[in-house]
């Protein structure tokens, strides 16, 4: 067990005992909700559609200009804070800024904008205005091309982390020289294993989060691709998955996980464990979604919801828990 | 309760730390289903074991498998990334009941509803059913040669080959670009299936072809010698496409049929072919009933060409196309036209529309026409509009774009505004003459001008877009009434050829103007030729001739440093900048006077000038002349000016300056006796030819008599060598000339017009004159200058201002030079 591992392990007890803790409370003062489920409620502020096609994840920026990224019109959509339209890059095609079905968005504290260029297989580098700065391949390996499906840019470590969905792996590329420097993951069911990788996020200490579609999880590496944890497991109990898909920190670090079939998201603690499923303030019961897939919260603690059959994107203020 | 709370706590103690929280609320072992559950929802144990929901979602009765939503789940770009195929545009129909008729085979099952969802082609225990046959899309079975479509849609079938589209192997290759569009990548470039052309998921056009049908770009990406231009963007031969009709309109008895056009109305492939479903004749034509192919129905205005020459069935039934086809064999049409080939063999060489005409009328061909390839035609590849050449007093052609009523062509030989003239400007092949009706052409076979398949009958065809030189009819050039005999080069009289055809030959005229006559031999160039057809001796106006001692033709005005708005010529008689001065360049032969002053009748022709076909009037105000000789038009309202001084005076042709305005009171443009200058006047005999000039009125009882020196003459005796004033309109010029020809010359004699300039009263007003009479001084009296750096210097010093001054005064002079001197003209 390295230096990670046992620190981890050490926070796993800890917060073991404050969920056991937790659960006693109930027990003790309500019994009979035992079955219960704890709501985060996000009231909804506003929907931006922007005439998307199957949008699939979406950023803000330091300035506070919304991005999405609009899938199958090939298009980087960008919107006001208020959610009016503000412009667009990117058209079909395989030049710079032409896009084959892009999927992830991240932007670095540079206000750089990296999008994963799926059908391209490679990731593109904006200015905040779109104009192209430079676009990083994902070449092919056992006869597949590369398939990047999001990444995320830490401009401290000098690093890029880009999903290579098909190949079930986390590459990792020096952020200035775009050069590939390592490689995480594999196909497996197992710890630091993938099955369909999809989207990523990072927290402030570098942690990882991927979604892990097929394995039903969240999985969080370290910086250097060591397992730290999985969050949720297969099932459709709540702290449980059937397509995870979508994954966002809060400034207190809870994770957000939306589920693409089930239509839902769920608030997990720092060490994985369930917290709450955000709730419709109005109705005091779960909060739906169609199809969600990309989340972002921004500094505001605006969580963004991409639905992407329904070619909108929510946008919610975070309220308390009930 | 206490109690209660702590022996839970210390039972949840000795759980072990790895296990989760949410763990214990599962039942039993839901990952022991998972793999199937992953896809079958409703097998998760929690539904179908337990029988309930959750706190997350409700319970799950019915199965979803096959969902969209549950399809989507996975391609929605987390696993595969089928977005675009899924849910853009059109694609094969789900949660529809199918057709009313068709028959759904077992093996595809609807849903509970009897509509087509995911499940009933695909299924994730699908055999391998990819287009390929190695990959698999989770098909119920091989879609092989579109077997699997065939099962639903066997109307789509085509075992008989002229009822749909051929599938199957075939000659030409699917190019692979278009094969990496289909559904059917990686196959056999060879074979049809419907894969080819049609895309399940993720098309964007109507029945879910992978390429819109509607702009034909379907088609041409196989059929590519169909399409409408060469690899090097040059027309093909065939039928237009993707152009909405301009000159044929698509009837409803073709749409009702199932014919398609374009969003816009265009005609496209399938506005003559239908590819799919029974039909009547070969080649997946839609109509094939109707003689004549579907040509006619849509062109119905060209159906009058049963009735003409043109029906080779009529007048060369034996003749082949260039695709050896007869009309018997191939309809009317063909002989001319084929949709997708080129029914005529080109020569390559000129413009389009004129290589198809001249494909039969050329020398040796079945309907040679020697006009046509004897001397020369009308010009092609031109514009008909005014203001080709906005500086010039000229224009060629004088139509309105929106108002010319012949059609121009674009290069593709579609009608446009912006087109071009081609054969077919004026001629319509289809049709004998306008007022032929579809169909009731008329059998008269004589050979009139009205049976030559215009447009418009002659000569309005002309007027169409020359309207400007019908003037022509009211002046001296028609020759209908000036010269009835006389003949063309066709040996047609003026009355047969029409108005313009005694002069022009829209075919079988000379190159220079298309002109009608034989041009005689003469040193002058082409254009000139041009008139002496006719003014010369023995021909039509023996008494308009022009001899030599006339205004030089053949120099450049520019190189005179002279500019003008008058058409200028190149040695080939065409418009020049910089050209030569040409006959043409004054007179134009359509009109008797200048355009803005209109039309006179031919019987009120008289002496006036500008009568006389001149581009612009020359009296009172000289404007022909001042064109080009700009400083010479200072005379005007000078003492020179006969306007003023000398209305009555006449020139040696007898006319006055009213009829020949200012310039012919000492200059004749045509047929002087005097060659120097064209002098206009009788020249009394004097020291000098350049004094001569001045004495013709500056004599004794003339018409400058009241300006008649005393002394006028220098001593000639000796030569003068020019030196620094020679450059005329220069302040020291000063000329000198030859006592035998009045010739300005470098060495010569001292004469009048050394000091004089007799266009200009003050020397250094360069403008026209003023009309108030004043006595003239030093500075005026048409004298060139009052500058002390003159010729006089070079010779007499500072003496030279006093001999300059007193040079006209018989005493004053003497007394300076010691010399007595008289001269009496």
């Amino acid at each position: 067990m390295d230096r990670m591992r046992s620190k981890k392990y050490t926070a796993n007890i800890k917060g073991r005992l404050r969920s056991t803790l937790f659960v006693l409370l109930l027990l003790h003062f309500n019994v009979t909700s035992a079955g219960a489920i704890n709501f985060l409620f996000a009231k909804h502020l506003f929907d931006i559609t922007g005439q998307f096609n199957n949008p699939s994840e979406v950023a803000v920026s330091a300035s506070d200009f919304i991005y999405v990224v609009d899938g199958v019109n090939n298009a980087i959509k960008i919107f006001k804070y208020n959610g009016e339209f503000h412009g667009s890059f990117g058209r079909e095609g395989t030049g710079a800024s032409e896009f084959n079905q892009p999927l992830g968005i991240d932007i670095d504290t540079e206000g750089k904008i990296y999008i994963a260029d799926s059908g391209n297989h490679r990731v593109q580098i904006f200015s905040p205005k779109g104009e192209f700065i430079n676009e990083c391949k994902i070449t092919p390996a056992g006869g597949r091309a590369g398939d990047p499906t999001d990444m995320v840019a830490d401009s401290s470590a000098k690093r890029l982390y880009v999903v290579n969905n098909d190949h079930h792996q986390i590459l990792v590329f020096d952020l200035l020289s775009l050069r590939l420097v390592d490689t995480f993951g594999k196909p497996g069911t197992g710890n630091r294993e993938f099955r369909y990788p999809f989207l990523i996020t990072q927290d402030k200490e570098g942690l990882l989060y991927i979604s892990d579609v097929i394995n039903t999880r969240v999985q969080v590496l370290n910086s250097k691709g060591l397992f730290v944890e999985n969050i949720g497991d297969w099932g459709v109990e709540k702290g449980q998955f059937f397509r995870p898909k979508g994954v966002a920190l809060d400034k207190s670090g809870r994770v957000f996980v939306s589920d693409s079939y089930m239509g839902v998201i769920q608030v997990f603690g720092h060490n994985g464990e369930f917290l709450a499923a955000i709730g419709d303030p109005d109705t005091k019961k779960i909060k739906r979604f169609k199809s969600p897939v990309g989340l972002w919260i921004d500094r505001q603690n605006r969580l963004y919801v991409v639905e992407m059959f329904a070619n909108r994107v929510g946008v919610y203020s975070i309220g308390g828990k009930e | 309760m206490v109690l209660v709370a702590v022996l839970v706590m210390i039972l949840f103690l000795l759980l072990p730390l790895n296990t989760a929280w949410a763990e214990m609320t599962v039942p039993k072992n839901p990952k022991s289903a998972k793999a199937c559950a992953l896809c079958h929802y409703r097998w998760i144990d929690t539904f179908f074991i337990e029988g309930r929901g959750t706190d997350l979602v409700p319970y799950q009765s019915e199965k979803v498998v096959a969902t969209p939503e549950m399809c989507a789940s996975c391609h929605d770009g987390s696993v595969m990334d089928s977005r675009a195929k899924m849910s853009v545009g059109r694609g094969h129909k789900t949660n529809v009941a199918p057709p009313e008729g068709m028959k759904i085979p077992e093996i595809f099952p609807l849903d509970e509803n009897g509509k087509v969802q995911c499940a009933t082609c695909h299924t994730a225990h699908g055999v391998p059913s990819g287009p390929n046959e190695e990959t698999t899309i989770f098909m119920r079975i091989s879609n092989k040669d579109s077997a699997m479509c065939r099962m639903c849609h066997p109307s789509m079938d085509t075992t008989a080959p002229d009822h749909s589209h051929p599938m199957g192997i075939v000659k030409s290759k699917t190019p692979e670009a278009f094969l990496r569009l289909s559904a059917a990548a990686g196959k056999d470039p060879n074979k049809i299936t419907c894969e080819i052309c049609h895309a399940a998921h993720g098309s964007t056009a109507d029945a879910f072809l992978i390429k819109s049908s509607r702009n034909a770009e379907l088609c041409l990406a196989c059929h590519v010698d169909k399409g409408k231009l060469t690899a090097e963007g040059l027309k093909k031969p065939g039928h237009v496409i993707n152009a909405r009709p301009v000159t044929a309109t698509i009837p409803a008895t073709l749409m009702e049929k199932g014919a398609r056009t374009g969003k816009a109305g265009e005609v496209i492939c399938l506005t003559c072919h239908k590819v799919h479903g029974k039909q009547s004749g070969q080649k997946l034509l839609i109509m094939t009933e109707v003689k004549d192919g579907l040509c006619l129905i849509c062109h119905t205005n060209k159906q009058s060409v049963a009735e003409s020459g043109h029906n080779l069935a009529k007048s060369a039934p034996q003749t082949k196309n260039a695709q050896g086809q007869t009309v018997a064999e191939a309809g009317v049409c063909s002989a001319c036209h084929l949709p997708h080939k080129s029914a005529l063999t080109l020569s390559g060489a000129g413009e389009p529309a004129a290589q198809a005409c001249l494909s039969c009328h050329a020398k040796g061909r079945v309907a040679a026409k020697p006009k046509l390839f004897n001397n020369a035609s009308h010009p092609l590849g031109v514009t008909p509009f005014a203001n080709q050449a906005p500086d010039r007093l000229i224009v060629s052609a004088q139509a309105q774009k929106g108002n010319l009523e012949l059609p121009l062509f674009d290069p593709n030989g579609v009608p446009s505004d912006n087109g071009k003239m081609t054969c077919a400007t004026c001629h319509d092949p289809h049709r004998r003459q306008k007022s032929d009706a579809p169909k009731t052409g008329t059998q008269n076979n004589s050979k009139s001008p009205g049976d030559l398949f215009l447009r418009l009958p002659s000569p309005k065809i002309c007027e169409a877009c020359h309207m400007d030189k019908f003037a022509v009819a009211d002046s001296t050039h028609n020759l209908i009434k000036t010269a009835p005999q006389e003949l063309n080069l066709l040996d047609q009289t003026p009355a047969t050829a029409g108005i313009c055809g005694g002069c022009h030959l829209v075919h079988g005229g000379n190159a220079q103007y298309l002109w009608a006559k034989t041009m005689p031999k003469a040193d002058d160039p082409l254009q000139s030729a041009l008139c002496f057809s006719c003014h010369r001796e023995k021909g039509a106006a023996p008494e308009k001739l022009i001899h030599k001692t006339s205004h030089p033709i053949n120099i450049s005005p520019a190189q005179l440093g002279m500019k003008s708005r008058l058409p200028l010529f190149d040695a080939k008689g065409r418009l020049a900048e910089g050209g030569q001065v040409v006959c043409y360049t004054c007179h134009d032969p359509h009109r008797r006077r200048p355009k803005d002053e209109g039309k006179t009748s031919i019987q009120t022709e008289t002496a006036e000038p500008s009568g006389k076909f001149l581009r612009l009037d020359n009296s009172p105000s000289a404007q022909l002349c001042a064109d080009c000789h700009t400083h010479q038009a200072r005379v005007l309202s000078t003492d020179h000016d006969l306007n003023l001084t000398g209305p009555a005076v006449q020139n040696l042709s007898g006319r006055t300056v009213k009829d020949s305005g200012p310039c012919s009171a000492c200059h004749l443009v045509h047929n002087s006796k005097n060659p120097l200058l064209l002098w206009a006047r009788e020249i009394p005999t004097a020291y000098s030819p350049q004094e001569g000039l001045c004495r013709s009125c500056h004599l004794k009882n003339g018409p400058g008599g009241a300006k008649l020196p005393q002394i006028a003459t220098h001593p000639s005796d000796m030569l003068f060598r020019n030196i620094g004033h020679t450059q005329e309109g220069t302040p020291a010029y000063f000329p000198l000339f030859d006592s035998g020809t009045g010739r300005a010359l470098a060495n010569g004699e001292i004469s009048c017009a050394s000091c004089h300039n007799a266009h200009q009263w003050t020397n250094d007003v360069n403008a026209r004159g003023s009309i108030a009479p004043v006595e003239g001084d030093a500075s005026t009296s048409f004298l060139r200058t009052t500058s002390t750096n003159m010729i006089c210097m070079d010779c007499h010093g500072t003496e030279a201002l006093s001999r300059y001054l007193y040079f006209h005064d018989l005493e004053k002079r003497a007394l300076i030079t010691g010399h007595t001197e008289s001269f009496e003209p």
